[in-house]
């Protein structure tokens, strides 16, 4: 491409170091003071948010958000794989319409999603309404327990694992396969050894993009937990409710480190990320 | 060249916005109030009678409306906090002073009384806020909090009547496996646990930090929420909970317009003798921008008329005198207003001794301190 | 003719695995099938309630329409819906626009200096919501002294395009590395300007991650809650704000309900519409 064209990118060099660098460094100003809010009058340094850290129910939140992200991202990848190797396999005339019908549901805004869900995890509710009407009777209960959040984050995050695995999938040379065949590999061989390793790409980008969301956010375990489980992001949402931007702003640079981790790991596996989306 | 033009003309279309938020702020009243807290019809008359228009923001929780006054990303020209918060903005210099001279429905006579007189229950809460508070509001809607309680679960309300806080914190005073919900404010759980110790609640030092925490744990709460309390109970997912008179009203109201008899609801709230009670207050800050226009608002809602129609979708009590008895006068065909009259004297008796304990204004560290502990006891049990 | 018996698999030593592969087909299917039951479930409950005439989440009156109708006439849903569109439309459009050039910018770079500035462009798609909204909050509110008005319809549309840039600049720039890049030196070679010959030859080349990109972005912010709650202002909410002001409260009308159920419809019916033209078109190509 015509090196002309170089100026087109550096303006947004530019906006990115603004709006997404400069606040960092704010952000680590803020967890080493003690601030009324936003202002900086009133304001001293003090260690006092890293003692915050030590307390028990900011080490249980931490706990509980990267067992919950792990055990989600485990499961939609069982899942997300599953789905998108069948339908990589399918011999459906349009794959790009069944790629958008995963992706339909986020359309839907994702609290009115997550409050319909907690419905359905209630003794009584809608469905369980309508199907008394006719006779059965159903109730799920299972509404403030962690399997309940699991299930919320798992159904609502796994289109992210099945889009990137499904474009690493496609990209795989279809010659390669047809060559581990000629060389007498049977199919369940031929998959362990050349489509998984080639897919590995779209399993780490997709990974990322599931593990990040379900560690950070704060609606789904809300609405889900009953208020009664704790995320890192409620944990988060809450100081900043109160205006407690110090302990906010630590807690925040805590899960910088978990994002910058993620980005090397990009770095080494997807150097353009191609399958981030 | 011409891709040129055609990035210039989509700037163009980016930046319209910019320019015509500007344009557009010169007749729009901007308000800042809790959901679901005025009545829309009341706004769309005002907005007729006026020729403005009033754009109604909502938050749903007093240190929020604090952190959107001070932030200053808005110039909200009323905002509708409660007491200890009206109090918090007054002493950090974030209000100017209402003209009550622009109020003509201020000193609007009624009866006997000379100005448009508040209920007794109201008045005794203004008398706990910090002197100097009363030039700097005008009371909105105020109440009480009570225990919301399943009439399904056998047992239940007569366990509240004779141990009332009691009931509550002690698993063995109630029937077993009652569902128990707490709000999930760390001051309202802080103040009810107090009030079981027999404690002030006001007051937060570690020692009665640790006293709460305690209580809270061995309480059991299965839920932690905001209206979903309310609902939960209505719907019988849960079965105690811990909720504004307000909400309960709320609900019942609505019970009620769908047909459902006074007596047959299945929930009812049950108010101990020492409770909370609040008051929610117009508040204008010191950067409004329309502050004739806030005062017509203000003057617009203490209109016993106007009232009576707010009053009538909002499970609050009324501050004004006239508009209660307007209530809770009727006498008529009309089965939705009998209740309601019912209902108002029932929970909201215009009574002296019908007071509560209002909330203090707790500073920033803490409140931080009390939302640990709450933490806390989310996580430990 | 002398009748040689047929050869089997199992005699050339392989294990027949015909009716497993089958039985294995089958319950694949069955549980893609399952699993996007289970996509949509929640969608599928929202739909429920759009028709139920009973505002209560927990019983069903009857079967209703009359939310569908309600959609328009209520004032707070009104002005939210009319934002949403609004912010994610000209975020979209000038994300799009904007994103293809600085994809087209970003390509003209060495390799290794594109890797280093990708590693960028990644911070706010991974980057938590939260964290975003604030630090978009604290850089916005640096600027309140200069433009008393700019937290509004402005900085959320500036919030929504920092989040969309870089889904449109990740779903352009690996078409333009399909692009052959001989195509620019052909174009220049014949008179045409660099810029004139980037709207004429480039962009048709790459058409598809444009669209994509665009679909992608108009799908992140139509959606967005926390990003969008911090950067508001002036009274400007989205649907997003308002949902979260009155969900589980009464006054958290139906009619949003009707309104997702529809726009989920919509988008589908777009979708099958947009696939049967397609076909249509491939009809006529063959002669």
């Amino acid at each position: 491409m015509n090196k002309e064209f170089k100026i087109l990118a550096k303006p947004y060099i530019v906006w990115l170091f603004l709006l997404a660098i400069l606040p960092i460094f704010v952000m680590i100003m803020l967890s080493f003071m003690f601030s009324e809010g936003l202002t900086f009058e009133e304001s001293f340094f003090t260690f006092n948010q890293f003692t915050l850290l030590g307390e028990s129910s900011t080490l249980e939140a931490f706990k509980n958000s990267v067992v919950f992200a792990t055990l989600t991202t485990v499961i939609s990848f069982v899942l997300g794989y599953f789905v998108a190797y069948n339908v990589f396999k399918s011999k459906f005339k349009n794959k790009f319409l069944i790629l958008t019908l995963f992706i339909l549901p986020m359309w839907s805004n994702l609290l009115l999603r997550t409050e319909a869900l907690g419905n359905l995890m209630e003794n009584n509710n809608i469905l369980s309404d309508l199907l008394a009407g006719i006779g059965i009777t159903l109730s799920i209960g299972i509404k403030g327990t962690p399997l309940a959040v699991i299930i919320g984050l798992v159904f609502t995050y796994l289109p992210f694992m099945i889009l990137p695995i499904y474009t690493a999938l496609e990209k795989i040379d279809y010659s390669l396969e047809e060559a581990a065949l000629d060389l007498g590999l049977t199919n369940m061989q031929k998959f362990w050894k050349v489509i998984f390793p080639l897919s590995l790409k779209g399993v780490a980008t997709g990974s990322i993009l599931v593990f990040l969301p379900s560690m950070s956010g704060f609606a789904i375990p809300e609405i889900l937990g009953s208020g009664n489980i704790l995320l890192i992001g409620n944990v988060i949402e809450q100081s900043f409710k109160i205006m407690d931007y110090n302990l906010g702003s630590l807690l925040a640079i805590v899960i910088l480190f978990f994002i910058l981790g993620a980005l090397y790991i990009v770095s080494k596996v997807d150097k353009e990320g191609e399958t981030l989306l | 060249m011409k891709l040129f033009k055609k990035i210039l003309l989509v700037l163009i279309v980016g930046l319209t916005p910019l320019i015509l938020s500007s344009c557009g702020m010169q007749n729009k009243l901007l308000v800042l109030n809790w959901g679901e807290y005025i009545n829309d019809e009341a706004v769309a008359l005002f907005e007729e009678m006026y020729d403005v228009e009033v754009s109604i923001s909502l938050s749903d929780s007093n240190e929020l409306f604090y952190s959107k006054l001070k932030s200053g990303t808005t110039a909200y020209d009323l905002i509708i906090p409660s007491d200890y918060m009206v109090e918090k903005m007054m002493q950090k210099n974030l209000l100017q002073e209402i003209d009550f001279t622009k109020l003509t429905n201020w000193d609007a006579s009624y009866g006997d009384y000379e100005n448009n007189p508040y209920l007794m229950g109201l008045n005794g809460i203004r008398e706990t806020m910090a002197p100097g508070t009363e030039n700097y509001h005008v009371p909105y809607f105020w109440g009480t909090f009570g225990l919301m309680y399943n009439k399904l679960v056998p047992g239940l309300e007569e366990a509240l009547e004779t141990y009332q806080w009691d009931a509550y914190f002690n698993p063995d005073l109630r029937p077993e496996g009652t569902r128990v919900g707490m709000y999930d404010t760390a001051q309202f759980a802080y103040g009810t646990a107090m009030l079981y110790n027999d404690l002030d609640p006001n007051v937060v030092t570690d020692e009665t930090i640790e006293i709460a925490y305690d209580t809270l744990m061995g309480a059991g709460f299965e839920m932690w929420g905001d209206d979903h309390l309310k609902k939960a109970i209505a719907a019988d997912n849960l079965d105690l909970g811990f909720v504004w008179t307000g909400d309960f009203l709320d609900m019942f109201y609505v019970a009620l317009g769908e047909g459902e008899g006074y007596d047959d609801v299945s929930y009812n709230i049950f108010i101990p003798d020492t409770t909370f009670a609040f008051m929610d207050a117009f508040v204008i800050p010191k950067n409004a921008r329309h502050v004739d226009l806030a005062h017509q608002f203000i003057d617009f809602f203490l209109d016993p008329d106007m009232a009576y129609l707010n009053a009538s979708v909002i499970g609050y009590p009324t501050p004004l005198q006239e508009t209660y008895d307007m209530i809770t006068d009727y006498v008529g065909e009309d089965q939705w207003l009998t209740d309601w009259a019912r209902a108002y004297e029932e929970y909201y008796p215009d009574t002296p001794d019908f007071r509560g304990i209002p909330f203090a204004n707790l500073d920033q560290a803490l409140i931080a301190q009390l939302t640990l502990m709450v933490n806390n006891v989310k996580t430990d049990s | 003719m002398t009748n040689y018996p047929v050869a089997t698999l199992q005699e050339y030593g392989y294990k027949d695995y015909t009716v497993l592969k089958k039985i294995w087909k089958v319950t694949s299917i069955i549980l893609v099938v399952l699993i996007v039951i289970m996509l949509y479930i929640s969608v599928i409950m929202l739909a429920i309630q759009s028709v139920n005439s009973s505002s209560s989440v927990t019983s069903f009156g009857q079967f209703t329409f009359k939310w569908y109708g309600e959609m328009f006439s209520i004032r707070s849903l009104n002005s939210a819906i009319r934002n949403t569109f609004i912010t994610s439309i000209v975020a979209t459009l000038l994300a799009t626009v904007l994103g293809t050039l600085i994809a087209v910018g970003l390509y003209s770079f060495e390799k290794k200096t594109r890797q280093k500035l990708m590693l960028f462009n990644n911070i706010p798609l991974l980057n938590a919501d939260i964290v975003t909204g604030v630090s978009l909050m604290l850089v916005f509110s640096l600027l309140l002294p200069i433009f008393p008005y700019i937290f509004g319809p402005t900085t959320l549309i500036l919030a929504h395009l920092f989040f969309t840039l870089p889904y449109v600049i990740l779903s352009v720039l690996p078409k333009l590395k399909e692009t052959d890049p001989n195509l620019m030196d052909a174009a220049l070679d014949l008179g045409v300007g660099p810029y004139r010959a980037l709207l004429k030859v480039i962009v048709p080349a790459i058409l598809a991650g444009i669209f994509s990109g665009m679909l992608l972005a108009f799908t992140m912010s139509i959606d967005d809650f926390v990003i969008s709650y911090y950067t508001t202002g002036n009274g400007f909410d989205n649907l997003s704000i308002w949902i979260y002001g009155s969900i589980g409260r009464k006054s958290l009308n139906p009619a949003v309900y009707a309104f997702s159920t529809l726009l989920t419809l919509m988008t589908m019916g777009m979708m099958l519409a947009y696939q049967f033209l397609m076909k249509r078109g491939k009809k006529h190509e063959t002669f």
